[in-house]
């Protein structure tokens, strides 16, 4: 009974992402403070989790993993194994392994090679002969809990029996435990109720659904126990319903409600056991601890949300953007008459496409939480091989930006801490000798500032000598030695960003201080941001990059005539074109050229923008048919460079009168591209 | 414009530099700040005095070449061309000069515009002269440089040419 996973993929990868991310947090947690037995569960829950979803998808070698890290977590919990650097290091080492083998699954192709390492290191740490009666512990780990094997990928069909058995037990009504009904009956304002959940038919990823009504569960009350068990729901031992005894303050109203905001939660219904007692009895107004709890340290989203292809925002921007641009120049049209109701429409029209451009831009804001959570791991790393002790301080975690630039400055940023790994924090002894605590501190943070978003990583480490990066910039020639007399701030982000300045060789305190700084302000600035540097020295470093909240995208197809680059916006380009001099065709003074049967008119590019080389008859060149209403007309340009995703930037006042530009866009080089509106600049 | 430099009260600073043969000023609080002469894109349908655009920190800004602006002989671009970048009415718009630096002068030394043309520049583009060791020094007036008027001319200019290349 093979079912078709494979429209689930998606899904199992941005859940399985989710879990790698919460599972390296949840470690780093751990490294600080392994007496923390919170963070611990939530990492085993994690691991178990992921491999009840591996399993489901038939991910064997995920699976595989994922079941020998829970032995080694396993051993962890019950404190038979201690939590040490190796084994710190070894956990890591799976979790790369997971993502390794996640990333190759999103890709279509399973690479194992790592895996046997990985898993012959956490075998070591455990100790082999152990092996085989730990993998029977693993699973049977609270004391409710009903013997079972593991589960391993050939052991499936069994593990599919014994659903099908789990099917009578369904019928069976919840039995809650005399006693803990007692302890939870003396607590006042507590009621206890049943709850009994149904997920859609056809639901896959089940354990993942049963997690949430229990992190939701536990965040109203306690759940006091579960039928089936925990366990077997997790390893998705149930059909489509389950039933869950929970304590909690709240009317069942309110807990039926939180249930059906879980996506693929079919149906729930909450009946009182219990009700709860009006007066406090004198006495212990204890919370008894409960077993069956399912999320603690997790950050919950309470939002009620849907997943959204990123590919169709994407186009849906586009579309808005098209728009925008459309909108704009139908105004240039009425403009020219002077009809109030045309205007009065067109008024309405501008409000609705730019309500409509926030809501599009809003639906793409994503917390930068998401790229800052890989940092923590990242710093650790370095922190390690370099034998530097770092503070890693996360702030602002929850400001939003758009989706876009959130992409594209994730590879500045990886430049930007690595830089304040490497070359603002010095060793401890270092520090010490100057008079700084041995722990040296980074922090990325996230703020609003007016219309911009400005991400920062700021290190109390040296600074950057002044000195020395002139004379480094003067050596290469890369500044005129006269400017070293007065350098601010802005001097030294520009001397430091110039490309070939991070490639300076050995000198000293610099050297390697510009690694990528080009690349972070050159892509800063292609996203209408700016980067700004404040150094100390002896202090500390803080870079910030400001950027937009939002961008205006829009698809185009840049062209090149005469080494000058212009961007073409891709909703008027119906196709390109290769003509041939024979193929052009002189009517009425005008050039046309025949493309399947019909006449279009050809205008070419170079001769209309004035530029400095202009082809001469005999050469072939492309063209870009452009449609603009119905009217076709062929843009001769000297070459196509490609399609790619813009950012438009308005041209201010001074230069909007100049009619045939829609904007600019600033391109990777850092150089300035306009962007043509068709329309107005050939018609 | 990052450090402030010492202010002598009632000194007033300005941000000398040449064009040609010429020496000017603008007033330091016009000046958003001084910047290599960069990678200029051409801005075709403009008057011949602008330049192109440049990216100037993500924000997209005109360059004019200020000697064709005013009318007078430039004397090419050398070692010490800059970009001066001047803030009018919200505007930024970068000038292209020689050598500039920042001096201070006493407000009192500034004399009325004579009425007729200092040099080659024309009277309404200055604000002032300054007497100078061995020099004159032109006060501009930045605002006139990029007036409202200046900018009729830039559509002025586009409307005229506008047909030539068309279809």
């Amino acid at each position: 009974m093979e079912m078709d996973v494979s429209q689930y993929k998606e899904l199992f990868i941005s859940e399985s992402k989710e879990h790698l991310e919460s599972l390296n947090r949840f470690l780093l947690e751990l490294e600080n403070d392994p007496s923390n037995t919170d963070v611990l569960n939530e990492i085993f829950r994690s691991a178990h989790t992921l491999k009840g979803m591996s399993a489901t998808m038939g991910y064997d070698a995920l699976m595989k993993l994922a079941h020998e890290m829970e032995n080694l977590l396993e051993h962890l919990r019950t404190g038979s194994i201690k939590i040490s650097a190796a084994v710190i290091d070894t956990l890591f080492m799976c979790f790369d392994a997971l993502e390794a083998m996640i990333n190759a699954i999103a890709e279509d192709k399973l690479d194992q090679a790592e895996l046997e390492t990985v898993i012959a290191a956490i075998r070591e740490i455990i100790g082999g002969s152990e092996e085989q009666s730990i993998s029977r512990r693993v699973l049977a780990t609270d004391e409710r809990e009903r013997e079972k094997e593991a589960e391993k990928p050939e052991e499936r069909h069994e593990a599919l029996a014994e659903r099908i058995e789990g099917e009578h037990e369904e019928q069976k009504t919840l039995e809650v435990e005399e006693e803990k009904l007692k302890r939870y009956s003396s607590i006042p304002g507590m009621r206890v109720m049943n709850v009994e959940v149904g997920l859609a038919a056809g639901c896959l990823l089940k354990s993942v659904r049963v997690f949430m009504v229990f992190k939701k569960l536990s965040q109203v009350g306690d759940v006091i126990a579960s039928q089936p068990p925990v366990e077997e729901l997790e390893d998705e031992k149930f059909e489509t319903a389950f039933k869950v005894a929970v304590a909690s303050p709240e009317t069942p109203e309110k807990v039926e409600k939180a249930l059906l905001g879980i996506a693929e939660i079919e149906r729930v219904s909450v009946e009182t056991i219990l009700e709860p007692k009006i007066a406090a009895p004198s006495g212990e107004v204890e919370k008894p601890e409960v077993e069956a709890r399912a999320g603690t340290a997790a950050v919950l989203r309470k939002t009620q949300s849907v997943r959204v292809n990123i590919e169709r925002l994407d186009t849906l921007m586009n579309l808005v953007g098209e728009l925008v641009i459309n909108r704009t120049r139908l105004s240039e049209i009425a403009s020219s008459y002077n009809i109030p109701e045309l205007r009065e429409a067109l008024d309405q029209t501008a409000r609705l496409t730019s309500e409509l451009q926030d809501e599009v831009m809003k639906t793409r804001m994503v917390p930068v939480e998401n790229i800052f959570n890989r940092f923590p791991r990242m710093v650790r790393d370095l922190a390690h091989s370099s034998g530097k002790e770092i503070d890693f301080v996360i702030e602002g975690k929850e400001i939003e930006l758009d989706r876009a630039i959130l992409d594209e400055i994730s590879d500045p940023l990886v430049h930007m801490i690595r830089n304040a790994v490497d070359h603002g924090i010095s060793t401890p002894e270092e520090r010490v000798k100057r008079g700084k605590p041995a722990r040296g501190m980074i922090k990325l943070s996230a703020y609003r500032e007016r219309n911009f978003v400005a991400i920062e990583v700021e290190d109390d480490g040296e600074g950057i000598d002044h000195h020395e990066v002139f004379k480094a910039a003067v050596k290469r020639g890369l500044v005129a030695e006269d400017e070293s007399r007065q350098l601010t701030r802005d001097d030294i982000l520009r001397v430091i960003s110039m490309p070939g300045f991070s490639t300076t060789e050995e000198v000293s305190g610099v050297s390697g201080r510009g690694v990528g700084m080009d690349a972070v302000k050159s892509k800063t600035e292609s996203l209408g941001g700016h980067v700004v540097l404040d150094t100390e020295e002896g202090r500390g470093t803080r870079v910030t990059l400001m950027l937009p909240l939002t961008l205006a995208i829009v698809q185009a197809l840049l062209v090149e005539v005469s080494d000058e680059i212009y961007a073409i916006p891709l909703g008027t380009v119906r196709e390109t074109h290769v003509t041939s001099p024979a193929e052009i065709k002189t009517a009425q003074n005008q050039e046309t050229i025949f493309l399947r049967d019909s006449v279009i008119p050809l205008v070419r590019l170079d001769r209309l923008l004035g530029c400095s080389r202009v082809l001469n008859g005999s050469e072939a060149f492309p063209v870009v048919i452009t449609e603009s209403g119905h009217r076709l007309v062929a843009i001769g340009v000297h070459s196509l460079i490609g399609q790619q995703e813009i950012v438009i930037s308005t041209l201010d006042k001074f230069l909007k009168k100049i009619e045939g530009f829609a904007g600019a866009t600033i391109m990777g080089s850092g150089r300035v591209a306009l962007i043509l509106d068709v329309p107005s600049l050939v018609f | 414009m990052g450090e402030r430099r010492f202010t002598v009260a009632g000194e007033m600073q300005l941000v000398a530099f040449k064009v040609g043969k010429e020496s000017f000023g603008v007033d330091v609080k016009k000046v958003e700040g001084v910047i290599s002469l960069v990678d200029i894109t051409r801005m075709p349908r403009s008057p011949s005095f602008v330049e192109g655009i440049i990216n100037l920190r993500g924000q997209i800004i005109a360059v004019v070449d200020l000697a064709s602006r005013l009318g007078i002989e430039g004397s090419g671009r050398g070692s010490k061309t800059r970009i001066v970048v001047v803030e009018s009415e919200d505007v930024k718009i970068g000038l292209i000069v020689d050598s500039p630096e920042v001096i201070a002068i006493n407000p009192e030394d500034i004399e009325p515009t004579p009425q007729i043309a200092v040099g080659e520049v024309e009277s309404s583009f200055i604000k002032g002269v300054v007497k100078m060791d061995d020099k004159l020094l032109i006060l501009l007036d930045v605002d006139r440089v990029l007036s409202e008027e200046e900018r009729a001319d830039v559509s002025d200019f586009e409307h005229e040419e506008k047909g030539t290349g068309g279809i």
